[in-house]
């Protein structure tokens, strides 16, 4: 029923009953009509994330990652935001997770191992996890060092994992939130 | 009626009887200095008033209602606020965010996902006028939270009224 440990094979979908990858090439179909249908989704779910962000339960949410013993004492209740945080994330996951499969074509039980879920901790930090963009600027990043680092050499994860290690110690707050810095001292020293 | 009370309040680390059968009042319009020495039990005390720590005996009245076996904020529900020592913000909020966030959810405004925080301005509109009570003559917006004079700000969110709730902080007094 599973496929076992060779994983479910993924038809090429219908999108919406319209768009359909039925009648043409299936490269042609994910390269195209189903790119286009990722970027809209993707799109809405940058939206609706940004919203919720900014939104009061967003600020309750940065006041418990900054100081949870305040935030306690502003009367949030923590655990009960923290199970609606990991709602929010399994949900966008979950949306994400059904948009890679087809594009895959195949879902095994390898995926469920936690160097893919690292993988997308890598791209959080690399982008900078306390800035909204920061982990959509280190998704594109980590995908083109990914590519690049595997046509490289076979140890491509040992390489990927030494640039995390020098990420994590020479830029902390990762690729935009050093660009934001920067740009403040640079803002600074022009108005001094 | 009193507005605060302990009643037989204990607390111990080991051997250390850190809060040892403590009774004390405080009535309406009161303010209470609890004065000790570094180790005297002060922090433990606002600790087991706030929540923080749980009792190992005793009772702790508010206004009335027993809220010895409450929640942080079930506390914080009833009234009772608290500073902290070491000035205690959410460093990487500016300053008009710390305050308002307070108001936020005093309001219950803070399970809202689907809203926009900035929309509600009546909110930003009252933390202002909180941090100009306390000094606060500049745009608050976007400096960022680093005083004491912050965190009293903070804890004077509960009511436009607070003069019927308390807030609590403890400090030492200076060696020598």
């Amino acid at each position: 029923m599973t496929g076992g440990t060779d994983g479910l094979r993924v038809p090429t979908p219908k999108l919406l009953g319209v768009v359909t990858g039925e009648h043409e090439d299936k490269i042609e179909f994910l390269s195209h009509g189903y790119y286009h249908y990722v970027l809209v989704v993707f799109i809405l779910c940058v939206a609706l994330m940004w919203l919720i962000v900014h939104s009061p339960f967003g600020k309750a949410l940065q006041a418990i990652r900054d100081n949870e013993t305040r935030a306690r004492f502003v009367g949030i209740q923590i655990r009960r935001y923290r199970l609606v945080a990991f709602l929010v994330s399994g949900v966008f996951t979950g949306i994400a997770g059904a948009l890679w499969v087809p594009l895959n074509g195949l879902t095994t039980p390898d995926i469920l191992y936690w160097p893919f879920s690292g993988e997308i901790v890598f791209m959080a930090v690399l982008g900078g996890f306390r800035n909204f963009t920061g982990p959509i600027v280190g998704a594109v990043v980590f995908n083109y060092l990914k590519t690049y680092a595997v046509g490289f050499t076979v140890y491509w994860q040992a390489l990927l994992g030494l640039v995390l290690v020098v990420l994590v110690v020479v830029l902390p707050t990762g690729i935009v939130g050093t660009a934001k810095l920067l740009a403040a001292a640079a803002r600074r020293r022009s108005a001094q | 009626m009193n507005l605060l009370e302990t009643k037989e309040l204990s607390k111990s680390f080991g051997e250390t009887h850190a809060v040892d059968k403590v009774d004390f009042q405080i009535q309406e319009g009161e303010v209470l200095s609890l004065i000790g020495s570094n180790g005297a039990g002060k922090t433990s005390m606002v600790n087991l008033i706030s929540g923080l720590l749980h009792p190992d005996s005793g009772r702790i009245v508010f206004r009335g209602q027993d809220i010895t076996t409450l929640p942080v904020h079930g506390r914080i529900k009833a009234g009772i606020a608290r500073s902290f020592q070491i000035v205690n913000l959410f460093d990487e909020l500016t300053l008009h965010d710390n305050v308002a966030l307070s108001i936020f959810s005093r309001r219950g405004m803070t399970r809202r996902l689907f809203t926009l925080a900035d929309r509600h301005h009546e909110v930003w509109d009252e933390a202002l006028e909180i941090l100009r009570q306390f000094g606060w003559r500049r745009s608050a917006r976007s400096w960022p939270a680093s005083s004491r004079r912050v965190s009293a700000s903070c804890s004077t969110w509960r009511s436009p009224t607070h003069s019927s709730r308390s807030s609590f902080s403890s400090t030492s007094p200076p060696a020598g």
